[in-house]
């Protein structure tokens, strides 16, 4: 099943894009995408179904830590290609709305 | 509660199962969807600060509501969901805790569908795949025959 665009799904995408090789956590993330858990991780879930990101639990002691296990998300090898993608077709403006535009002027 | 559930299956075929227990999610989602919004309109900045507790005291964090939520989807998506949220509310400070609570109560109702969806498409993935995987030794027989 193909992934929706959303802005929320592009926000996320441009978080991790900005570093391909790191990996981030919840917080980080929704510091960085400025989107609420709630909403950045069903996000985060649908792209680690569709193979973009992997993710995994923290291999900490949390006593030592002082803070429970964080899981951490980064790009699988084709994610990262998938997501520059995604996100150069969404910065391109739609034909559509280009016409709709041209339309507009040459009406004027 | 055992007899109860054999009167029920008594009366509901089994080939029915499936659409009974999408009529009863189309009913019952939106109602918790009610219930925890409202929960998340109650819920202030959360028991305390992360400052005085301690890493196995994390779960304390997570509003009753939360728990709700949580045990309303598959087993394995509710404790990941929680142990994430533990996680998060953790590390956040007071206020971002606040926000995060509500917005993990408003969403929570879009995970439980979403969450029980995927879990069944896995397992009809599974069904499918183990069907086919069973029934291919039969062809490659037939082949060598």
């Amino acid at each position: 099943m193909a992934l929706r665009m959303t802005v929320q799904t592009l926000l996320v995408l441009q978080a991790f894009l900005r570093q391909p090789g790191r990996e981030l956590y919840g917080l980080e993330i929704s510091e960085e995408t400025g989107l609420l858990p709630g909403t950045a991780y069903p996000i985060l879930l649908r792209l680690e179904n569709e193979g973009w990101v992997t993710s995994h639990w923290e291999d900490i002691d949390p006593h030592t830590e002082k803070r429970p296990p964080r899981r951490y998300y980064a790009f699988t090898a084709s994610g990262a290609a998938q997501a520059s993608a995604a996100c150069a077709a969404a910065r391109r403006p739609k034909r559509a709305a280009l016409r709709r535009l041209a339309g507009e002027s040459w009406a004027s | 509660m055992s007899q109860l559930m054999s009167q029920l299956t008594s009366y509901v075929d089994a080939n029915r199962i499936p659409f009974v227990v999408v009529g009863i999610g189309m009913w019952a989602l939106p109602l918790v969807a009610l219930y925890l919004r409202l929960r998340s309109r109650r819920t202030a900045a959360g028991p305390h600060g992360s400052g005085s507790l301690m890493p196995h005291q994390a779960g304390e964090l997570i509003p009753e509501a939360m728990r709700l939520a949580a045990r309303l989807m598959p087993a394995a998506s509710g404790q990941r969901w929680l142990a994430e949220a533990e996680s998060f509310l953790f590390e956040a400070t007071p206020e971002q805790r606040a926000e995060a609570i509500r917005d993990y109560l408003s969403t929570a109702p879009r995970m439980i569908g979403a969450s029980w969806l995927s879990h069944l498409a896995n397992r009809t993935r599974t069904t499918i795949s183990g069907r086919s995987a069973s029934s291919r030794p039969d062809t490659e027989d037939h082949a060598n025959h």
